[in-house]
């Protein structure tokens, strides 16, 4: 039960709560954890249909944070695709400054046309997209899309990276509805510890395709570690959830 | 020595409801035994067997006749999930039972996410309904089971009674929630659950391993609460 010697956390959110970003920085530290990071509101609130100035102050927050930390923080563009062209001149800009990936929420559905300008941006710089996905029992967010949403994103740009987050909460049916894309990652983050679900993911998609994340500090960040380190996988396959996957995904051959 | 005082093993109608597919094969004895000593736990509360590592608690249900439970220290309820009026008959014949026979009674609020498995009633209607019940009946043992720490600090008069405990299984936000919790919850009355096999057991003796609490808490939590609450 020892702390894990490298690791890498794709999924972590840069709240605008002092204190909660504090404590998040601090056991990054303490765990010598390097981290991939957006901001979905820069005032303590994640704003679900941000306006544009919000997302580009987001935005700003996080390539703040990365200047202070470099090689260790590493940021993502969010933006919403109701901002259509300005959507997509953020993503570059933000890009061009050194971000590693471009985070979409819930304001539309990645299978929406407006998607596409966003998804040929990050495919100009060979960057990754992170999307949130949630299979409810219940839904409560008319344009959260679901991993079909996503898998008609990647057949349309089999060239592009995705990460389709939180393994879509319900690890079964998620990884059962992207195995075939092979441009498809998941990362582990947000959602309970379901004992086997590590494993089953592995199985379907290939662990090369599986990213340890927490998205944290909303999250604890020690119980998302502990899902992998509970994991009855391999050592070597341990590691590239943990760490190499994402290292390999963001080109950071150089980071800790 | 660790004590899980909320894990599922051995049929039982409420926690066989959950979506994880691992389920099946754990709620075995034998393989659920397993899965636990390999996390280092040595003895669980369950719903559905017993033996010299599994402390029984019988699932009760609104229609169950608990006199039929025989010779337990506890029973468990799932409030969330079957509708329990905590004012009705059935409710008054629990209480009734675990006076008479020192019985804890143990209600479940989450088997899992609650996007994932539906509660009918939602864990702060339970809650609410918990706090009148307990300082009421003082002289039951309450042991409220999947509370995370929100719930744990908007119901901060119901976890600071003294006939209150409650199990950190689904204490999982923000970071550093098992430190923050100690803060709104005496932990003298914090105990360890896993909620396995739906979730692995390893997580949350690795988390409470590496959680930034002294040694002595980390003993109380981990088996001395427990063990104290069992007799």
């Amino acid at each position: 039960m020892k702390k894990p010697a490298s690791i890498f956390d794709i999924h972590v959110h840069l709240l605008g709560n002092a204190q909660l970003d504090a404590e998040f920085m601090a056991f990054a530290q303490n765990w010598d954890m390097p981290f991939a990071t957006s901001c979905l509101g820069s005032q303590g609130s994640m704003l679900a249909y941000p306006t544009f100035e919000q997302c580009v102050a987001a935005n700003d927050a996080v390539l703040e944070q990365m200047a202070q930390y470099p090689d260790f923080v590493y940021g993502f563009c969010y933006v919403s695709q109701q901002h259509e062209s300005s959507a997509v001149e953020e993503v570059r800009r933000c890009l061009g400054k050194g971000m590693r990936g471009v985070k979409l929420w819930v304001a539309v559905k990645v299978d929406d046309p407006r998607t596409f300008p966003i998804a040929e941006a990050a495919l100009e710089y060979n960057a990754p997209v992170l999307i949130h996905s949630y299979l409810r029992r219940e839904e409560i967010l008319p344009e959260e899309s679901k991993p079909d949403h996503i898998v008609a994103l990647a057949r349309r740009y089999p060239d592009l990276p995705i990460i389709m987050a939180h393994m879509a909460l319900r690890w079964q049916e998620g990884a059962d509805a992207v195995a075939e894309c092979p441009n498809i990652y998941v990362d582990t983050s947000g959602c309970d510890p379901e004992l086997g679900s590590v494993e089953y993911v592995i199985d379907r998609l290939g662990v090369d395709r599986v990213l340890y994340g927490s998205d944290g500090p909303g999250r604890d960040v020690l119980c998302q570690i502990a899902r992998v380190m509970a994991a009855d996988i391999s050592e070597s396959d341990r590691e590239k959830v943990l760490h190499l996957n994402a290292k390999r995904l963001l080109g950071l051959g150089g980071a800790k | 020595m660790i004590i899980d005082f909320c894990a599922h093993c051995g049929y039982d109608e409420v926690s066989s409801l959950s979506h994880n597919i691992m389920n099946e094969r754990f709620f075995d004895t034998a393989r659920f035994v397993e899965l636990a000593q390999a996390a280092g736990i040595e003895r669980s509360v369950v719903s559905g067997s017993e033996n010299e590592s599994l402390i029984r608690f019988p699932t009760l249900s609104p229609a169950s006749d608990v006199a039929e439970v025989g010779s337990v220290k506890g029973v468990r309820i799932f409030p969330t999930y079957q509708i329990w009026d905590f004012d009705g008959e059935e409710m008054a014949s629990v209480l009734a039972a675990a006076k008479r026979s020192g019985l804890i009674v143990q209600i479940c609020l989450r088997l899992q996410d609650p996007r994932v498995l539906v509660q009918k009633t939602p864990s702060g209607e339970v809650l609410k309904a918990l706090d009148k019940l307990a300082e009421v009946h003082k002289d039951v043992r309450f042991a409220v089971s999947g509370a995370n720490y929100y719930e744990a600090q908007a119901n901060s008069a119901l976890f600071s009674r003294q006939n209150v405990w409650m199990d950190i299984s689904h204490v999982q936000h923000p970071i550093n929630s098992l430190e923050k919790l100690l803060a709104v919850v005496d932990a003298g009355r914090v105990l360890f659950a896993t909620n396995s096999p739906i979730f692995y057991p390893k997580t949350a003796v690795y988390r409470v391993i590496h959680s930034a609490i002294s040694d002595l808490n980390r003993d109380r939590i981990l088996y001395q609460n427990a063990k104290q609450l069992l007799g």
